[in-house]
């Protein structure tokens, strides 16, 4: 069960952060919205697991790129929502530039003849 | 308090946080048509296990490591309280293995890796004399002035004599041991005296002041700490004296004990002669030189002087030792023997507990699995395993220290391991930061792969059986098996050093001293020289002793003479014999050279071969007679009869006539090889220092103040020291060989036992795990020896495997302590084949206890067990 995880945020490390921020670009949003954002996003491709989802947000909350506030929804309930910071648009924009450089590499090894 | 509250708030937060998540997933699937039950259990679902989701989640925060380290120690103290058992076996274990580690670490620590107490104490470095034969030999006067102002590399050359000193005047006479040394021996060492001063330059030369500065153990102990000490005087030798300082508490003499300090020309001994080699000479290299280029200048400037003096110097050379290497010297290699002993009873200890703690997996795996099954990370169980076994190990150092600290005090007590007196042994933070590295090694070392295993579960398996069999499938049984196999090994090699040690001390009491020892009292005294300056009448109170003494009732015999074997060094002199062509300067023969009364032989018992004897009619005038020895008999005179040959000697220079050969005496302990030996006629060399020997027809002890009343008789202000027994004089002169075999035997039967538990231990566990397979067996029709071939074929296959390595590793081992035994060799094939049947012996005991139970296994019981 643990191993599961485990396995999960060792693989999406980078790449969840990136779509965290990436999601967050749009506006805040609490966990839950991100996770929909992100399946959504990707036309249920990719679920974000809870146990990856809360740690990966906390630790970007602890690198400060990204912000934490508590307000209150539309039916009344005290919510979490994130919030990308200055250094999270630079991250963000690092990552993204990073994503490309990988994925245009890959497709060069994938299809070489193009 | 602040970082709990802190905790607390985001803990709630989390909780709240996590709380919204599910209520807004279940909020859309009802929305999508679900019932409230089926999205409440479909949200959960899908969110998957909150405890772990929260844990990793706080990991992120930082401070969690802490946390969780209380965590872990609050769960591991209550999980070794709750098997009592297990944790005090373990914790013992521990504590024996880090005990002894800790009480030779102590000693290895202050006499091998700690400096001397002295200011740059590494600049410290002795230099002798070399000659051709010996390579330390004392130095004259005039050299050490020579060498003082010739040379470059030393900032200073001190001079030392220990020797012993009459005290008298102040209450009961009594010998103290004085230190004779040059003006600077205190500024070279550069320590100052806590009270008065040190000597000043000229007060060792003659016509100075008499003056002496006493240690501090003198000073509280003989003159009670009088604070009013400086200035008084004390009588040395028939010598009055002022004392002007008094050494700080902490102070220790470099080597050999010290009690109290004079001028270096008090010596009796002392001689402005380039003849006269007495001196110990202590130097302080200067800043950056090595000792390397000061050996390279001494030499070319003993060089110089054996040019210049051809006549004392031609031989002469010099060799330069550093202080603390000289000092360690001689423990040196007992000292690592015994830390590797202790090392190996340490693997042994922790393959043991290692053991244990896998064993106890078994009762443990159900706990685990379901820590496992309710979120704990595999890091997160293998952290608190580590922490129970880090709690056992620390436990068990602290324990260890306290055994510690009674075993270094015991290692020190023990005068026959013979420590450089300028060494204080003590539990400093060394010591400490050594036992819990130890015992953190250890936690780690036992720790580790049981909590690798454990957390790693097969979880369905575990939960489906009850997590009543769980075995730790094949790798547990290989890591256990091996540990089997260590600990055989380690206790085999172990057995051997202590075998060997045995097998050499036996020979050693099988040793013919070449005297009786039973029942036979020695002691020494030397005449103040002022009282009795003439030579006849020293010799004429020496008679008188011998008449005295023997007239006391159950005194069979009484003798004085001048060494005592076993107990005093022994003077050497060449010679040569003048019959037979003169060997060239310096290949001369030596000869031990002692020197004995007319009672001599027949009160020690040295059986007569040939010839006779002193007799009362020696006296100065006569013609100089020597009796010689049987090695020197055959060694010189192999097919002739010595008696009546001339023999010409250097030191004295006499020529003198055999008149008796005389058995060989072990002067330098059991193990010193046969050598010439010959005696002078007290009566024709008399001398002021003599020793007595007293042959008593019971108990040798029970006369020692009869002896020395009637001494006391003849003088009353006559100081009479070491009174002792032969049987006690051999016995110290076996001391260190005998202790060290004590020690090595008494950790290889530990050793022994530990490893015994061990295999008893895995093969119950085997047993236990095959239950059902033996059940089945025996109800398919298995005999009862066929079980017990199973079980213990299984267990002397180990047994063997390790009685091999360790074989293949004593074989390599036992070199290094061929310096160590005595009459067997380091491979001798006696200890190798019984330390191997032994040891296979008790291995095999150890198999039999489970094997039998196997055979006990009801074949229904074992069958419905599943």
């Amino acid at each position: 069960m643990k191993s599961r995880y485990q396995n999960r945020i060792e693989l999406l490390q980078g790449t969840l952060d990136l779509l965290i921020l990436q999601t967050l670009q749009w506006g805040p949003q609490h966990g839950y919205g991100i996770s929909l954002a992100i399946r959504n996003g990707s036309g249920e491709v990719l679920q974000v697991e809870a146990g990856s989802l809360y740690p990966a947000l906390h630790r970007l909350e602890r690198k400060k790129w990204i912000k934490a506030e508590w307000t209150v929804s539309e039916n009344n309930q005290k919510v979490k929502t994130y919030q990308l910071t200055a250094a999270g648009r630079k991250q963000l924009a690092a990552e993204r530039s990073n994503w490309e450089r990988l994925t245009a590499a890959m497709a060069g090894i994938l299809n070489p003849q193009a | 308090m602040k970082f709990f509250r802190w905790r607390e708030r985001k803990d709630e937060e989390l909780d709240a946080e996590i709380q919204q998540h599910l209520d807004e997933a279940v909020r859309d699937r009802m929305e999508r048509g679900e019932t409230a039950e089926q999205a409440q259990a479909n949200a959960r679902r899908e969110f998957g296990n909150v405890g772990l989701v929260k844990e990793v989640t706080r990991e992120m925060w930082g401070w969690a490591t802490l946390e969780r380290l209380g965590q872990d120690l609050r769960f591991g103290l209550r999980m070794l309280r709750k098997n009592p058992g297990f944790s005090l076996i373990a914790i013992l274990t521990l504590a024996l293995g880090i005990g002894a580690n800790t009480a030779i670490f102590s000693v290895i620590n202050a006499v091998l890796l700690r400096p001397l107490p002295y200011d740059h104490a590494e600049q410290l470095v002795m230099v002798y004399t070399r000659t051709q034969r010996e390579v330390r030999q004392p130095v004259s006067w005039p050299d050490l002035r020579d060498w003082q102002e010739q040379n470059q590399s030393f900032s200073d050359l001190a001079a030392f004599v220990p020797q012993s000193v009459n005290l008298t005047g102040r209450a009961e006479p009594g010998r103290v041991i004085g230190g004779f040394v040059s003006a600077n021996f205190f500024t070279l060492l550069r320590v100052n005296p806590a009270l008065g001063r040190a000597f000043t330059q000229g007060e060792d030369e003659a016509g100075a002041e008499r003056v002496a500065i006493v240690n501090h153990a003198v000073w509280r102990d003989r003159f009670g700490a009088d604070p009013n000490l400086v200035g008084q005087t004390v009588t040395l030798n028939g010598q009055v004296f002022t004392i002007v300082g008094v050494m700080p508490e902490g102070f220790r003499s470099p080597y050999s004990e010290v009690d109290v300090w004079l001028p270096i020309h008090h010596h009796p001994g002392f001689l402005l002669d380039r003849r006269a080699s007495i001196l110990e000479v202590l130097g302080r290299l200067k800043p950056q030189v090595t000792i390397q280029q000061a050996q390279t200048e001494m030499e070319v400037l003993a060089a110089r002087l054996a040019q210049q003096y051809p006549a004392t110097n031609a031989e002469r050379s010099v060799s330069l030792y550093g202080l603390q290497s000289l000092l360690v010297e001689p423990v040196q290699a007992k000292l690592w023997v015994l830390f590797a002993a202790v090392g190996f009873v340490l693997l042994i200890a922790c393959a043991n507990v290692a053991n244990l703690t896998l064993s106890r997996a078994l009762t443990r795996q159900r706990e685990i699995t379901l820590r496992v099954a309710l979120g704990a990370s595999r890091p997160r169980i293998v952290r608190q395993l580590l922490t129970e076994s880090l709690l056992l190990s620390l436990a068990g150092s602290l324990v260890g220290l306290g055994l510690g600290k009674w075993g270094m005090d015991a290692l020190v007590a023990n005068s026959s391991v013979s420590l450089p007196p300028s060494v204080a042994v003590t539990i400093d933070p060394y010591v400490f930061g050594f036992a819990f590295g130890l015992a953190l090694l250890t936690g780690i070392g036992f720790g580790l792969f049981p909590a690798l295993r454990l957390s790693r579960p097969d979880l369905h398996h575990v939960l489906k059986e009850g997590g009543r069999i769980s075995g730790l499938g094949t790798t547990g049984n290989r890591f256990r098996d091996s540990l089997v196999v260590t600990q055989v090994a380690l206790a085999f090699v172990l057995l051997i050093g202590a075998g060997l040690m045995v097998r050499s001390f036996v020979h050693l009491l099988r040793v013919n001293p070449g005297f009786e020892a039973k029942n036979l009292l020695t002691l020494e005294y030397r005449l103040p020289r002022n009282k009795y300056p003439d030579p006849q009448q020293q010799w004429r109170f020496h008679q008188q002793v011998v008449a005295n003494v023997t007239a006391l009732p159950g005194v069979q015999a009484a003798a004085v003479f001048f060494s005592v074997p076993n107990g005093a060094g022994i003077g050497t002199t060449e010679f040569m014999l003048p019959d037979r062509p003169t060997p060239p300067a310096g290949q001369w023969p030596q000869a031990q050279t002692n020197r004995a009364d007319a009672h001599y032989f027949r009160t020690m018992n040295i059986p007569l071969h040939r010839g006779r004897v002193f007799v009362e009619q020696d006296h100065p005038q006569s013609p100089p007679v020597i009796v010689i020895n049987e090695t020197m008999a055959r060694r010189f005179w192999p097919d002739e009869d010595p008696v009546g040959k001339s023999v010409t000697l250097q030191e004295p220079k006499l020529t003198a006539t055999v008149i008796g050969v005389v058995g060989d005496v072990k002067h330098n302990g059991l193990a010193e090889p046969a050598q010439p030996q010959l005696y002078l006629s007290f009566a024709q060399q008399p001398h002021i220092f003599a020793s007595l020997a007293v042959r008593t027809t019971s108990d040798a002890l029970m006369f020692s103040n009869a002896v020395r009343n009637a001494i006391w008789a003849i003088d009353k202000d006559q100081p009479v020291w070491k009174v002792r027994t032969m049987e006690w004089l051999l016995d110290r002169a076996n001391g260190s060989q005998r202790f060290l075999m004590q020690v090595l035997a008494a950790l290889a039967i530990l050793a022994l036992i530990l490893a015994a538990v061990g295999i008893y231990g895995v093969l119950s566990y085997a047993v236990n795990q095959q239950t059902r397979d033996i059940g089945i067996r025996l109800a398919l029709g298995a005999q009862t020896h066929d079980i017990l071939t199973l079980v213990l074929k299984r267990g002397v296959g180990l047994v063997l495997l390790g009685v091999t390595m360790g074989c293949v590793t004593s074989l390599a081992m036992t070199r290094l302590i061929s310096g160590l035994l005595f009459g067997v060799t380091a491979t001798d094939p006696l200890t190798f084949g019984g330390i191997a049947l032994l040891l296979t012996l008790v291995a095999i005991l150890a198999c039999w206890v489970p094997a039998r139970r196997a055979t006990k296994v009801d074949p229904m019981i074992a069958l419905r067990h599943e």
